[in-house]
This record gives C-alpha cells, structure tokens and sequence, in this order.
C-alpha cells in the first residue's frame, strides 16, 4: 500500500496505490491524522491505484471526511467507474461514494 | 488470517469433505433420494461460503463449479448417473489437496472442466465460462424477502471475519441491498483502525430458503449478531434510493431486535490441546484426591474424613465429565470405510457392501483416530483375500454381492469392535506351510489359533506377489502394532468357505483406567485390569495340582506361566501365601502372570512418556499411586509378546 501526498497552494492530492485492508489500517489511519492536521482547506483524493479495500479502509475514509468537515476543511474522491474495486466494495459494505462523499471529475 | 480461524475452517471444511463422501456413495445407491441431492448441495455451499470467508479462494472456486452441477441436478436439468457420481468422488480427493494446501491444482482445473462438459452435454445454454453467475435474470423470480440485521462485535475483524464476502455471498442469491449504518464511527483521531464501527440492514429478495440464507452466517456468528428480522414471501415496496443518514435518531445503540430466529447449534468447538490440558488437570486432582483420602483416614480426625470424602465425590463427578467430553461416536473412526470398499472393490471386480453396526458407540476421541488405520488395513484385506469374485461366489451358491459387516458395542470398561466378512475364510494350511518355511512356527504346531496369529508378524503374507492393495505383509502387522500401543486385543475366528471375524477389543479411554498393583522385587507395577480374566491365589494352584511344569492348567485351558521376578529382577518369583497367578489373554495368547503379590487395586491415571522413554516397549506409561510414589504401567501384550521365560520348577 502506498499514499503520495502533492500540494499545491490550497488543496492537497492524495494519491493512493495497491491493498487498503485491515492489516495496513493503522498506517492508513497516521497518514490520514497527519493530513486531518494539515493547513489545506481542500484534500482530493485519486483511489483508482487501489486494488482492494475493506470495511476498515471505507470507515477511516468516512472518519477523515466528518473531522474535515468539523474543522471546515473538504475531502473529495475524484470519480471511478462502478466496476472499480473501491466503487464495488465500498457499494456491498453498504456505502454509496456518491452519497457519502463529494465526487470530483478528474481532468487532464 | 490467524491460526485459531485456520484451524477452525481447517476442521469444519475436513467433516464437511467426509460427509461429502458418505451422501455420494448413499446416491450411488439411490440416486432417487432428492434429500441426498440437496444434502450435498449444502454442504458444497457451505463449503464455497466458508472457504471465501477464510480466504481460502481455491477451495470456494472448485466448491462453485461442483455445487452448480449439483444445482443442475436438483433442478432435475441433469440426472445422477456414474458420471456424477465418479466426478463427485474424484472431486473428495481434490477438496481434501486442496484444503491442505489452499493453492490451485491441475487436478481441480481439468474436474472443473469435465464439469463443464457433464453440464454442457445436458444443458446446452450453459455457458463455456461456468464461472460466470447468472443470477442477474432471475431478479422478478424471487419468492422470498428477507430484511438482515448484522450487528458485529466492534473486535470481529481481529477474528479474521470478511464481512465484504458475506456481502459478496448474500449478493449472489440475489436482488442486495445493503445500507451500513456510520453513527458509530468517530473521529479521525480516536478511532481504531481495526475495530468495526459499522452495522448493517440488510434487504435481499431471493429465491433461496431462509435455512439456506442462514448457512452463510455460519462462520461470523460467534463475531456478529446476524438475524433475518423478517421474512415474508412477498417482495416488499422498494426500498426509497435515498440511504438512511447517520442521525442519532437511529441509534445504534437502540435495542436489539428480538432473537428469537438465532439457531443454536447446540455445541461448541473446543482444541483438542484445551481438552488434554483439562484431562491432565483432572488427572492430578484424581491423584491429589487419593492422597487426601489416605491422609484424612490417618488422622483419625471425623471431619477431616467427612471433608475429604465429600471432595472425592466431587472429583470422581469431575473426572467422569470430562472423560465424557472426550467421548465420540466410534463412527469417526469409520469415516472413509465405504470409500475404501467402494474404490477397492471396483479396482478389483468385485461387489461389496459394507454394513454398519453400532456406530453410535463412544470411545476416546484418541482410541477412535487409533482405530482408523487397522479398520482400514482389516477391510483391504477382507477385500482382496476374503470376499470372492462374484462369479465364483455364485458357484458357490452365495449372494454376487459380498458383505464385510463392521460391528461395535461397549462390554464394560472396552470397546469390541467386530470386523467380519462373508468370504473365504482363512487357509490355514497354506498360513502354516508359509509359516513353516519362513520358521514362524514349528512342523509339528498343531493349534489352530497360534497358527492363525502368524498373519500379524511382520512380512507375513500368503500372496505369490505383492498388488497395491495387499501382499507385502505389512498391513496386519500394522493392526496389531497400533492395537497394541491402545493396550488392545485382537482375536480372530474364521470358517472355510463361511468367512473371517476380527474383534478388537480397546480400552474406553487411555486417560484413566482400573489397574492392579503388583509387587515385584519389592517395588509395585501397574497391570491394566481390562485384560485380567482372574486371580489365583498361587499357592492354592499349586496345591490343587494345577501347576503343570511351566504352565497352569485351569478348567481344561493352559497357561504358560510369566514370570516377571525373572524378568525384571532376574530372580525367581519367592513362592509364598501372597504370590499370585494373574490369569489373561491376548490376542489369543492366554498366559498366567506370576507376581510376588498384590499390592491393591487402583484407578490410575496414565502419564504418557517422553519420545525417549516410548523406546521400552514393556513400558506403557506411569502413574502416581495414593502414597505419592510413582509407578511403571506394564505393557502386557509386549509381556507376552517377548515370551518372558517361565519359572519351570514348580
């Protein structure tokens, strides 16, 4: 599992790549307070790297976003086809991305 | 995965394959039973389910393929034939590869293709890639709608539980909805990464039965409350798109909705390392107990003796649960007996059925893993010597089918079990040429039953050559080896023409067991009483002239006389009011054990030794007597075994 972290003036790209389980959660969720701590008002993230996630990885996502939202900051997850890993797991563990999470179109 | 959950899945995925088993051959026999086809539908399922569930991908993957062919059976698309049931077979033997060791097989990849082709021959529409569900056309088909609560201990997945594959299996029985409750989860800085949060209402529309939907919440139950809340036959009104939102109003922490649709399974699974940690515990506190008694009858003191007496009722109520718990149906034993007959009497053209008898008789969970082995060993060779050919059984006026008849039953503190055939019967004049030319037994034996016993010494056989099933004279050596390290007895009767029996006679259990004590040397030794027949007073033997030079002759039988002063201390038994003739048989062996004298009768717990001590083979363990001495558990088959010279001057 691998996240990459880019800044620009206001927002931050989190890109994220491989296997988001359990047994890399407590790695996940570090990454994630260190960017919960950040100056950036704005995070986008690109999960299209992700080959497999679980119920860990879609609560740690859930988590970040509300404690943004607390401390008026944003999170949005740029868009994937409904056949992508994320889409389907996160869709059969009972979440819907579009309902839970700002959707953002990737462009160029 | 941990390996609690490996082990778990490990045990239930090996019953699962046995019982896979026994309904194959139960369908090849009444291919018409439609229960048979939906048992092994259920357990393919279950074993597709759990095999996901614990990541084992290639056991659910072949499990998918054969529970579809028997989906096309029960649906009526394709018939029970051979074919079937011959693919159903092989497929036993890929499961148990494959469970072992949880990667792909060629074996698998060419049954999965053959199933391909069975199914295609049947039913062209199946398509050329069987992985591919078809669930998505049946979707306005579904006679029942079930609402699901799944309600997860928050340390489920620290138990190695996937709910994204219980989801992914309640996705394939049909139309899914899930909507995950999120009230629960916290902050980014207090969660727990690997605690669960989530909860989860279920609606799934489906064409399975409400037993079949809850075979999939088999392996989380022990970390999740999982329920059917409701469950109606009619599909109910949709669902609006807009998810349920995380407000407190819908509390997680609400209560429960009632359980009563929980199944219990009436049981738990215990390791079998708990289990022995419990019995060896309970042996201490047996020897412990003893002690006190002896204590408390010394001090003279009422109380004290009242206190010990009420504690010895209680331990001997606690010993007795738990030897209990280590009891299991001797039919355990038996699993894998009608494969063996089925596969061997094909291989060799013959007609056999197996009968069993007793199977609900119990025995130590360790005696029964025991007994595996020499049952199978006895059943080959009554396949390949005892039962004949059908058209030679004809001439004789005989039934075409062979029947081998395993039988068992409890006498007292042993189990008999009787493994019996209607064949041949043994030869025994070509037994006693063999076992003169390789000097077993001399020209002149004349008995029966001693010729008989030559069919255990290793690389003893009476085939010209050695087939895979038989011949090289290794497989009755091993009966008796292992009947022998279970301080077990085996006899042997058999009739020309008519046909062989063997009784095994093994102890209950091997944990505790009644034993004599008997000096020797000054020193006392433990006899196991199962194979004590009587005690003589030795001198009253002698003066009713029933000492015969080396033997004692008792009611028209002789037995050799064993002296164990000789044995072990290299002196002569010192004759006198106290010595005693322990009068037992083995394995057809009768012989009177000498012993200076008894020193008591005692149930013992037996203390297994260490690997280095397992090399004295008239050893077979220790125990601690009542005083807090220790005492050497004699082996009597090795006693006979090693024909201990007798005392031949009385």
């Amino acid at each position: 599992m691998n996240i990459e972290v880019t800044p620009s003036d206001t927002e931050l790209l989190v890109v994220m790549k491989g296997e988001a389980h359990v047994e890399h959660a407590a790695t996940i969720a570090k990454a994630f307070q260190d960017l919960a701590n950040t100056e950036n008002r704005l995070l986008t993230f690109d999960l299209s790297g992700l080959t497999e996630i679980d119920i860990t990885f879609i609560q740690l996502l859930y988590s970040l976003s509300n404690t943004l939202t607390k401390n008026g900051k944003h999170l949005m997850v740029f868009s994937l086809p409904r056949a992508h890993p994320v889409i389907r797991r996160s869709w059969l563990s009972g979440i819907r991305f579009d309902h839970h999470f700002t959707i953002a179109e990737k462009t160029g | 995965m941990n390996e609690d959950n490996r082990d778990f899945f490990l045990d239930e995925a090996r019953d699962l394959v046995n019982s896979l088993e026994t309904s194959l051959l139960k369908l090849e026999k009444t291919p018409d039973a439609t229960f048979v086809i939906h048992d092994i539908f259920r357990v393919l399922h279950t074993i597709k389910g759990s095999g996901a569930m614990f990541g084992f991908d290639a056991v659910s993957k072949f499990a998918h393929q054969l529970e579809n062919l028997f989906d096309d059976i029960r649906k009526g698309l394709l018939p029970v034939s051979q074919e079937t049931i011959t693919i159903g077979l092989r497929s036993v033997d890929c499961f148990t590869k494959l469970i072992e060791g949880n990667e792909s097989l060629p074996e698998s990849d060419l049954i999965i293709g053959e199933i391909a082709r069975i199914r295609r021959k049947h039913n062209p529409a199946v398509p050329e890639d069987t992985v591919a569900e078809k669930v998505a056309d049946k979707k306005n088909e579904y006679a029942h709608h079930y609402d699901i609560a799944i309600r997860p201990n928050p340390l489920a997945l620290f138990r190695g539980i996937k709910f994204e594959v219980l989801f992914a299996k309640l996705d394939e029985c049909g139309s899914f909805r899930n909507i995950a409750e999120t009230a629960r989860i916290p902050d980014v800085f207090s969660i727990h990464p690997e605690e669960v949060y989530l909860s989860w209402d279920i609606a799934l529309d489906t064409q399975k039965t409400r037993s079949e939907i809850e075979e999939n919440f088999v392996f989380i139950r022990e970390c999740a409350e999982c329920e059917i809340i409701s469950d109606s036959g009619k599909k109910p009104p949709e669902i609006p798109e807009q998810e349920k939102t995380t407000s407190t109003a819908e509390s997680p922490h609400a209560p429960a909705p009632p359980k009563e649709h929980r199944v219990d399974p009436g049981y738990i699974r215990v390791k079998r390392e708990k289990l022995d940690f419990l019995v060896d515990t309970v042996g201490e506190l047996v020897i412990l107990q003893a002690q006190l008694m002896r204590e408390s009858n010394a001090s003279g003191t009422q109380s004290f003796k009242n206190i010990a007496e009420q504690l010895e009722r209680l331990s001997v109520t606690i010993r007795d649960a738990t030897m209990y718990m280590r009891m299991v149906p001797i039919e355990e034993a038996f699993a894998g007996l009608q494969r063996v007959v089925h596969d061997t009497a094909k291989r060799l053209g013959k007609d056999v059925r197996l009968d069993v008898i007793g199977a609900n008789t119990e025995i130590d969970k360790n005696i029964a893993e025991a007994l595996k082995d020499p049952l199978i060993h006895l059943i080959r060779n009554s396949l390949d010597h005892g039962i004949e050919l059908p058209k030679i059984r004809a001439q004789r006026n005989k039934p075409e089918t062979g029947t081998i008849t395993i039988s068992a039953c409890q006498i007292g503190t042993s189990v008999q079990i009787v493994v019996a055939d209607d064949g041949n019967g043994l030869n025994i004049e070509k037994i006693r040429a063999r076992a003169i030319d390789k000097k077993l037994i001399s020209p002149e034996e004349a008995d029966t039953g001693k010729i008989i016993q030559v069919i255990f010494e290793p690389g003893f056989s009476t085939s010209e050559k050695a087939t895979s099933i038989s011949g090289r004279g290794v497989g009755m050596d091993i009966v008796r080896t292992n009947i022998d390290k279970l301080q077990g007895d085996i006899a042997i009767t058999t009739e020309s023409g008519r046909g062989t029996a063997f009784t095994l006679t093994v102890p209950l259990t091997l944990m505790i067991t009644d034993g004599i004590l008997v000096s020797i040397g000054g020193v006392t030794y433990v006899l196991t009483l199962n194979l004590v027949q009587e005690c003589l007073l030795f001198d009253n033997c002698i003066r009713d002239g029933f000492v015969q030079h080396d033997a004692i002759n008792y009611h028209g039988r002789t037995f050799p006389i064993v002296d164990l002063n000789q044995y072990i201390c290299g002196t002569h038994v010192p004759v006198s009011g106290d010595t005693r003739a322990i009068l037992t048989s083995i394995e057809g062996n009768e012989i009177a054990i000498v012993a200076e004298r008894i020193a008591g009768k005692q149930q013992v717990v037996i203390k297994p030794f260490s690997t280095n001590l397992e090399q004295i083979p008239v050893v077979s363990g220790a125990t601690i007597l009542a005083d807090g001495s220790v005492a050497l558990i004699l082996n009597m088959s090795e006693l006979v075994k090693r024909r201990i010279p007798a005392f031949c001057d009385f």
